[in-house]
């Protein structure tokens, strides 16, 4: 068999970009998350504060 | 703030559509001849380049409609659609990088492909850096949809590049250049898993946008009822 027959091993640059795209996907939606969590804490302290406020 | 039904009901779709579309990729499609596994790259790098494409579209349009009718619905769609376009634009350069190194033997090369979708990819963080640089929440909403609209320019350019100039960057669709590096003939099974991952990212970006939308809502509505403690 020729040698430009045989299909190299390139695996590990396949498994590197899928751990990109699970990285950056997976990242980008544990931040939306914690956003979220965080504005809505802050909505409820906001909401708190003027009921204190207000009595 | 619960997600409402049909949100769930679309986001459990998108997880569900990604775990088919892996299935597709690594075992439905076969592997690659000349190229090797590196091959099944290909499906979400071009998918994720087409989110990309399509999330600064829905920038351009949203930052038009903001314009003519000042309603700040359109101003949430659009900076949480560029935020989404930069992470799915990093995740295409980032692979195409990646997938460069054994099929090019460089991580990089400033290729006229490359080159414009850097640019493009700097175009749309500038977007996100230069709108939180604005104090006015008005001025900083009027700025972004003037810089969205023109931003999008680099967007069909990134698109054309390729078919433009002469380039070592495979063409998908249309007429190759004689010197790309790394075109390959498609089978059916491997047109069907690069069509299956293309519906399936845009899934993923509509499960996302609408997700983010509801959180730039939020955001909205704190801020006002800060303003409204303080100011009391």
């Amino acid at each position: 068999m020729l040698l430009q027959d045989i299909t190299p091993d390139t695996s590990f640059y396949m498994l590197l970009a899928y751990a990109v795209f699970a990285i950056l996907g997976g990242g980008y939606v544990i931040s939306l998350v914690a956003r979220r969590r965080n504005l809505q804490r802050q909505s409820e302290t906001i909401a708190r504060m003027q009921v204190e406020k207000s009595e | 703030m619960q997600p409402n039904r049909n949100l769930r009901i679309l986001t459990m779709s998108a997880v569900l559509l990604v775990l088919l579309s892996l299935y597709m990729n690594f075992i439905y499609a076969p592997r690659e001849v000349i190229m090797g596994a590196v091959q099944r790259v290909f499906y979400y790098h071009v998918a994720a380049g087409w989110v990309g494409a399509l999330a600064f579209l829905v920038t351009l349009i949203v930052s038009i409609l903001y314009l003519a009718t000042n309603n700040l619905r359109w101003d949430h769609v659009a900076v949480s659609s560029v935020e989404i376009g930069v992470v799915f634009t990093t995740m295409n350069i980032a692979s195409g990088s990646i997938w460069a190194r054994p099929i090019w033997n460089t991580w990089w090369t400033w290729d006229p492909r490359l080159t414009t979708a850097s640019v493009m990819w700097l175009v749309y963080v500038a977007y996100l850096m230069l709108r939180q640089g604005l104090e006015n929440p008005e001025q900083q909403r009027r700025f972004a949809a003037v810089y969205g609209i023109v931003a999008f320019v680099s967007v069909p350019l990134t698109f054309m590049a390729i078919r433009l100039w002469r380039t070592i960057h495979p063409v998908v669709i249309g007429s190759n250049d004689p010197a790309a590096e790394g075109q390959f003939d498609m089978t059916t099974p491997m047109r069907n898993a690069f069509m299956f991952s293309l519906f399936t990212f845009t899934v993923v970006y509509a499960t996302l946008l609408w997700h983010r939308i509801r959180t730039e809502g939020l955001a909205y509505r704190v801020a006002i009822m800060q303003s409204r403690l303080f100011n009391d």
